[in-house]
């Protein structure tokens, strides 16, 4: 039996580093308890990042068994709530709050990810925006959900889990993949193609955000840009981790980076300014077809 | 010929697979030169993969002007317009332009530059 200590994890650089050496030490044990003695607080990734880790520890037969009687009273509503207790089979249903809740989908069922998004995160009346609005918001965010269940090739799904922080005046959802990962799919499809393949992870996240870019054969690679164009106009924040790469899309423009720790497959953070002066929509509706 | 989307496809038009089942109900009668309209009124939420495999795709061998005069959208959303254009842009750049997917090359020299 191996026992991981869970610490505090938030939602900055640093934390995802530290999800990603929990990733790793889970890796070969055969027999996981995870202890929350020293946890008094988990982010929307962190929650999402957890629940799929046990997933993907079960789907290669091996058991993990959560330590319910380390949480402490905080910590405890916070998963109560967001429903990640449930999910793990403890018998308390979540309730509404400042959560948005966690969720796995096995599928891509666009439409109840749709769903989700609309009353559960976004159309929650946090924010007092137009419907139009709402709905470009759900579109732009349904881009990661797609790409994860087009291009990720997870065995487990995705997993999300979100939380509004009315005070910093931010609503967040984190949406995960254990699949093969943005740097590995990039390489592959280059290879495909002759071209240069031995190319550095956050290369490769930078190549994903470039308009036009698509590892898939055919139409694509506009998905990222979208996304990207919505963080910018509306001062949110964009982070993708995968392998070893780090890409920040913030007002301040987009970088890449590498990590000194790796994660196979893909998070992706977005976080939204809640404050409504950010928001405006960017076309006008017209029915002339731009051709 | 006229589509309701919302029920061909739904509130939510997101997916390739969407995409191309009105792709393959609309490419045959563009061909012919025969008018379609596509009528998106109440559909609430677009991504770019629905409309690249829908419209996008048609750019491959329906001249854009032939489009522009049988291909009639109407009911589309402010944003479902906006990701609509951005997608027949990139389509128009990716059918006329072979080399447009090669970004590798490019990003390779910005990294050059920046060393």
């Amino acid at each position: 039996m191996t026992t991981i200590s869970i610490p505090r994890i938030n939602d900055d650089p640093r934390d995802f580093d530290t999800l990603f050496s929990i990733w790793k030490a889970c890796q070969d044990p055969q027999h996981i308890d995870l202890d929350f003695a020293n946890c008094d607080f988990l982010k929307q990734n962190a929650v999402a990042f957890l629940g799929g880790m046990i997933a993907h520890i079960k789907s290669e037969g091996r058991s993990v068994f959560l330590r319910d009687d380390t949480l402490s009273p905080a910590l405890r509503a916070n998963l109560e709530q967001n429903g990640f207790l449930y999910e793990m089979g403890l018998d308390v249903p979540p309730w509404d709050g400042n959560s948005v809740p966690y969720r796995q989908d096995q599928q891509p069922d666009m439409d109840t990810i749709s769903q989700y998004l609309k009353e559960k995160w976004i159309g929650r009346g946090w924010l007092n925006i137009h419907p139009d609005l709402t709905e470009a918001i759900v579109g732009n965010v349904l881009e990661i959900y797609s790409n994860a269940f087009t291009h990720g090739y997870s065995p487990i799904g995705v997993y999300s889990c979100g939380q509004r922080y009315p005070l910093l005046e931010e609503l967040k959802i984190t949406a995960i993949d254990f699949g093969i990962g943005i740097p590995r799919s990039v390489r592959q499809y280059l290879q495909s193609t002759g071209k240069p393949y031995a190319i550095p992870d956050d290369m490769t996240l930078q190549m994903a955000f470039r308009e036009g870019f698509s590892t898939r054969p055919g139409l694509g690679g506009l998905g990222l840009k979208l996304l990207k164009e919505f963080i910018h106009l509306n001062n949110g924040r964009l982070d993708i981790y995968s392998h070893s790469g780090h890409a920040i899309i913030d007002a301040a423009g987009e970088r890449y980076e590498m990590r000194g720790t790796f994660f196979q497959g893909t998070v992706v953070n977005i976080t939204i300014n809640i404050d409504q002066k950010f928001y405006y929509l960017s076309a006008e509706s017209s029915n002339q077809t731009p051709f | 010929m006229m589509i309701k989307v919302v029920s061909a496809v739904g509130e939510n038009c997101i997916t390739v697979e969407d995409g191309e089942r009105v792709y393959q109900a609309i490419h045959p009668e563009l061909s012919c030169g025969h008018d379609v309209t596509l009528d998106f009124t109440g559909v609430s939420v677009f991504a770019s993969p629905f409309f690249n495999a829908a419209i996008g795709q048609l750019l491959r061998d329906v001249p854009a002007e032939s489009l522009q005069s049988h291909l009639h959208v109407v009911g589309l959303s402010a944003y479902g317009n906006h990701v609509l254009g951005r997608v027949i842009d990139n389509a128009k750049r990716y059918y006329t332009n072979p080399h447009f997917r090669d970004s590798v090359e490019k990003v390779l020299a910005e990294q050059a530059n920046d060393a």
